[in-house]
């Protein structure tokens, strides 16, 4: 095999010799792999993007695969990577990004392609490129990025009597107003959908945040997750599902039923959710920022971002032709209409698709505004074990209450540096 | 010519084995024999066998119905609370969006010919196997059966990476080489078979061997024939099996033309977004409907007494 | 020279070397082999991208003090003995009464019961998630309909287990059914004629003639069961992720996080060689055992 290899490569390089090293005349078009994850609506427009785009040019093929969620998506390409057989490109979860840069050379800096002018990277939302940037390098390019965003029933806001133009700003007010409807509804109405065990836990970032506390010191730190600021906002979370009753925790697509059966008034979920909801929902849906902490107004910043693994310099070239033709202008513009992601420039606000489609959706307009509080959401090697230690300290304080929310991040930093060590 | 001498000794040989009662012999006889047996007891007895039966499939179905209601809901009634059984409305918008969201029926056709290459497969490996296990002398028999069924107690998650790696390097990836020739035999099948064979009487083949039946006919006429229920059985097990498998079409396949059905399921699946859950059960009914066919049919070897007839008539 | 192999090796040599040539081909190729590259990653570090790394025995020294081991490995038997028991005991009740109205009556049945079987965990999480949401869903709106309390189910350590392994069982019951209705195929009707015209009622046909000659098929499916359970995996992962806490957290899952959640890949397949190891050896035993109270009609 190994063999065979070789005599491929040693043809390869004679035949390239002959041609004077430079590059190969484009008679076939290059094939570029992209694995993307996520179906839905975001498949959906993925797809038409890439059908578009192959239409348009005959230099670049681009393969596009869907490959599931975005773990399952991550796992193809760890397994592609470990036989050398990976894509081109890939869609992957920011806060996964840094399990790809073990070996040097295999994942494609972006920097050595954004200060083309066609590119223009002064447009791009510096918090989303520094985002995408690890220790200098430009590795993965956000896509289909979304943030938290604060969704609330208005038509239950008046029912209970609540201002439904003046959601709650800060925790005390958030505290107060989840206390009203869970009041209000006897027993069947949730102040606060709070989404957490068992698959995710984006929100914890918000919370910790928010209060001062955080769960890494750093991009690639050590664990700080029983620090001061962390267990307030633990503790602040508890208080809502456990002590005044006002709020539930369940997963993230509960949250979403709840909210959109009308059951919760209140839900803090990614940006990107806005259009199932409303198709599902019979009440008029109200949005804002996340209200602010003891410590800061803050809501985290992630999603899909992608990420070029090198194949020479021909075909890196191809496939970053098709990754400038995805975040172009009009195709983030897109992206936010038809799926709710976040646009990457600051040009797409001025088309006119979006302008027409804030002036209809209000409620999107929101997450924009929401944008210069964004922060992106952690990344690590070891996030997802991390992720999961997180979802045991989830259950054990707060769904189980077997030990106290300070007791359970206790044990969480200490299982967290153990991982983070390993 | 082998075949028909069979039939003397099938007809004969359950008797000799259940001991004395020569008179059943007679075809008439047993015919209204079984028919006695059939008619088993009073018909209040069968009203309660009936009855528990309906209890039972009632508690079985009940989740399932939610799932094909939510199929025909309109939209905005998928999650409510309280919680509604039936739809206000029959509607098929969930289908039109499912259909036209994806190629299901590529996805189908990929799945009939992948599930349908594995099972006819393992049919063929399975019985071969089974017959040396069940009728063959030779030395290392039961170490190798231990080995085939510790291949049943090794999960694809485990070896997962290397299997990938390995049909990669064939230059299997994303085609129907990929998708089916690893699952070709499965330990299960072959355990399945040989425990059906391991349980004809012997003398009906040894009858056949004195007739002149080589070892291939024997398993032919003989062996396969006398255990199509479970023949059925392993084919219906093999179809569904691989028919629901997810992880590994995820993996292997990368386009429509070959992708099969469940990851083509996980394509209405959006988590961050939220899932259009009347979308993905329409398309769940679409997807389900042929393993309803294959069960159906493979149903019908299920029927007592269909060995004999079958080699009489 | 020919006689001799045969001598050495059994009479059937060459026709069972000709009849287990595919099968073996296919089990060695693509069980076996990767097995074996995964029994050897056990001996090394390996993150998929750097490695691997020979580290010998580490891993497995590690093992033996990890709590979260030893609890997959008690959850895994407390999921193992009820399930297979559960299964077992609705799948030949099921069989016992389709056959006692007769096959062609009971086909309607055995094809709802068989239903669960035939649809995709996948979509069958989709809907037991919705049924048994704690909030909303309709399981906890029947149970306060009746005046009972709300049940967490998935989402309460205590109920998850027998959550997973009640929908586990649900699922399977149907499955076992068709195997024992097969077994019920192949036992010649003239037994019970005889059995019936010494005036046995059915309860006793059932108990000295279904029974018994069902060892085989009883056999087959206690093992295969067992393996099953072993090895479950799918459902934890779509309902439970292993949680809460680690209430739910299988052996194969266990693996499964270590291998591709955290790219452990050699920690992953020292927990899984041992494993596999374990389930052999019991498996093993479990045939030894029970073969010789099998009765089998071929085997003279």
């Amino acid at each position: 095999m190994k063999r065979a290899l070789m005599c491929v490569m040693v043809l390869v390089f004679c035949a390239a010799s002959l041609f004077g090293g430079a590059q190969p005349e484009v008679d076939e078009p290059v094939a570029v792999d992209f694995y993307y994850a996520l179906g839905g609506v975001l498949g959906e427009l993925v797809e038409e993007l890439v059908a578009e785009y192959n239409e348009m040019q005959d230099e670049v093929v681009v393969n596009a695969s869907f490959h599931g969620t975005y773990a399952e998506t991550a796992n193809k390409v760890m397994a592609d990577l470990a036989g050398r057989n990976h894509p081109h490109l890939a869609m992957v979860s920011l806060g996964n990004v840094p399990q790809f840069l073990d070996v040097e050379g295999l994942v494609v800096d972006m920097n050595q392609f954004v200060d083309e002018p066609e590119f223009d990277v002064d447009d791009v939302i510096p918090a989303l490129r520094e985002a995408g940037t690890f220790d200098g390098r430009f590795i993965a390019m956000p896509t289909n990025t979304s943030t938290q965003l604060f969704y609330y029933n208005k038509d239950m806001f008046e029912e209970v009597g609540l201002d439904p133009d003046n959601p709650p700003a800060t925790w005390e007010e958030f505290r107060d107003a989840a206390q009203i409807i869970s009041d209000h509804g006897d027993g069947d109405y949730y102040g606060f959908a709070a989404f957490g065990t068992p698959f995710e836990h984006w929100l914890l970032e918000y919370f910790f945040w928010a209060a001062g506390g955080d769960i890494l010191d750093g991009t690639q730190g050590q664990p700080v997750i029983d620090s001061p600021g962390s267990i307030e906002a633990f503790e602040f979370l508890n208080t809502l599902v456990n002590v005044d009753e006002s709020s539930v925790l369940v997963p993230y697509g509960d949250s979403l039923d709840l909210f959109g059966a009308g059951q919760a008034g209140m839900l803090i979920a990614s940006t990107g959710s806005l259009g199932e909801l409303r198709a599902r929902a019979d009440f008029e849906i109200g949005t804002a920022p996340n209200p602010a902490g003891p410590e800061r107004a803050v809501t985290s910043m992630g999603g899909g971002f992608l990420m070029m693994f090198d194949h020479g310099e021909a075909e890196n070239q191809a496939a970053w032709d098709f990754v400038r033709y995805m975040v172009n202008t009009e195709n983030t513009a897109r992206m936010n209409i038809e799926t709710g992601y976040m646009p990457i420039r600051f040009s797409a606000a001025e088309t006119e698709q979006l302008q027409e489609f804030w002036e209809q959706t209000p409620q999107a307009r929101a997450a924009i505004d929401g944008l210069p509080g964004a922060r992106a959401r952690y990344t690590h090697t070891a996030l997802t074990e991390m992720h999961d230690i997180l979802a045991r300290a989830v259950d054990n304080a707060i769904l189980e209450q077997n030990v106290t929310p300070e007791q359970a991040l206790r044990t969480a930093q200490r299982e967290a540096v153990e991982a983070v060590g390993r | 010519m082998c075949a028909g001498s069979l039939a003397k000794h099938l007809d004969k040989k359950p008797l000799q084995e259940s001991g004395s009662r020569g008179e059943a012999n007679e075809r008439s006889v047993s015919n209204w024999l079984r028919r006695l047996y059939r008619s088993s007891g009073s018909r209040k007895h069968t009203v309660v066998l009936h009855a528990i039966l309906l209890a039972g499939a009632c508690i079985i179905a009940y989740p399932l119905l939610w799932g094909v209601f939510t199929a025909f809901k309109p939209i905005g009634e998928i999650v409510v609370f309280p919680p509604e059984l039936l739809p206000s409305r029959f509607t098929l918008d969930s289908f039109r969006r499912a259909f036209a969201f994806q190629p299901i029926g590529l996805f189908v056709r990929n799945s009939v010919i992948q599930s349908g290459a594995i099972t006819l497969g393992q049919l063929v490996t399975a019985t071969c196997a089974a017959y040396a296990f069940a009728r063959l002398e030779f030395r290392g028999r039961n170490l190798l059966f231990y080995i085939t069924l510790a291949s049943m107690m090794i999960p694809i998650q485990v070896i997962m990476v290397p299997l990938y790696g390995f049909v990669t390097s064939l230059g299997w990836s994303n085609t129907f080489m990929g998708l089916t020739v690893p699952f070709l035999a499965h330990g299960f099948s072959i355990f399945l078979m040989r425990q059906a064979f391991l349980n004809i009487p012997r003398d009906i083949e040894e009858a056949a061997v004195i007739d002149g039946c080589g070892r291939i006919r024997v398993l032919w006429h003989v062996l396969i024939p006398s255990s199509r229920a479970s023949v059925g059985a392993a084919a219906i097990f093999t179809a569904v099996y691989h028919w629901n498998t997810y992880i590994w079409p995820l993996l292997i396949t990368s386009t429509s033309a070959t992708r099969t059905v469940q990851p083509g399921l996980a394509m209405f699946i959006e988590i961050e977004a939220g899932t259009d859950m009347g979308r993905l059960m329409a398309a769940a009914i679409v997807v389900a409907l042929p393993t309803v066919v294959a069960f159906l049919m493979g149903q019908r070897s299920f029927v007592r007494g269909v060995t004999m007839s079958g080699i009489k008539g | 020279m020919r006689t001799r192999v045969q001598h050495i090796l059994g009479k059937d040599v060459g026709a069972a070397a000709a009849f287990l040539m595919p099968a073996m081909v296919i089990l060695g190729l693509f069980v076996f082999l990767p097995l074996a590259r995964s029994v050897f990653l056990s001996f090394t570090r390996w993150n998929l991208l750097v490695g691997p790394e020979w580290i010998g025995l580490a891993h497995y020294r590690r093992l033996f003090t990890s709590a979260r081991f030893w609890t997959a490995f008690r959850v895994t038997a407390l999921f193992t003995v009820f399930s297979v028991g559960l299964t077992m005991f609705f799948g030949l009740l099921l069989a016992l009464l389709i056959d006692g109205v007769g096959m062609r009556a009971g086909r309607v049945y055995q094809t709802v019961f068989f239903l669960p079987t035939m649809i995709s965990l996948v979509i069958l999480a989709a809907v037991w998630l919705y049924v048994l949401q704690p909030q909303i869903g309709p399981a906890n709106a029947l149970l306060e309909s009746i005046g009972l309390p709300r049940i967490g189910w998935l989402r309460s350590s205590q109920w998850a287990l027998p959550s997973i392994i009640g929908m586990n069982v649900w699922r399977n019951a149907g499955y076992t059914m068709i195997i024992f209705l097969a077994g019920m195929q192949a036992i010649p009707e003239q037994l019970y004629e005889v059995a019936k015209m010494d005036g046995a009622s059915l309860m006793r046909r059932i108990r000295s003639v279904t029974i018994p000659l069902l060892g085989p098929t009883t056999l087959f499916v206690f093992v295969v069961s067992v393996i099953r359970s072993f090895l479950v995996f799918t459902e934890v992962q779509v309902l439970t992720g292993g949680g809460p806490g680690d209430s739910t957290l299988v052996m194969v899952y266990y693996i499964w996080q270590e291998g591709f959640r955290y790219y452990r890949a050699g920690s992953a397949s020292a927990i899984a060689t041992f494993f596999f190891v374990f389930v052999l050896i019991l498996s093993i035993a479990q045939m030894k055992l029970s073969e010789r109270r099998t009765h089998y009609m071929g085997v003279k």
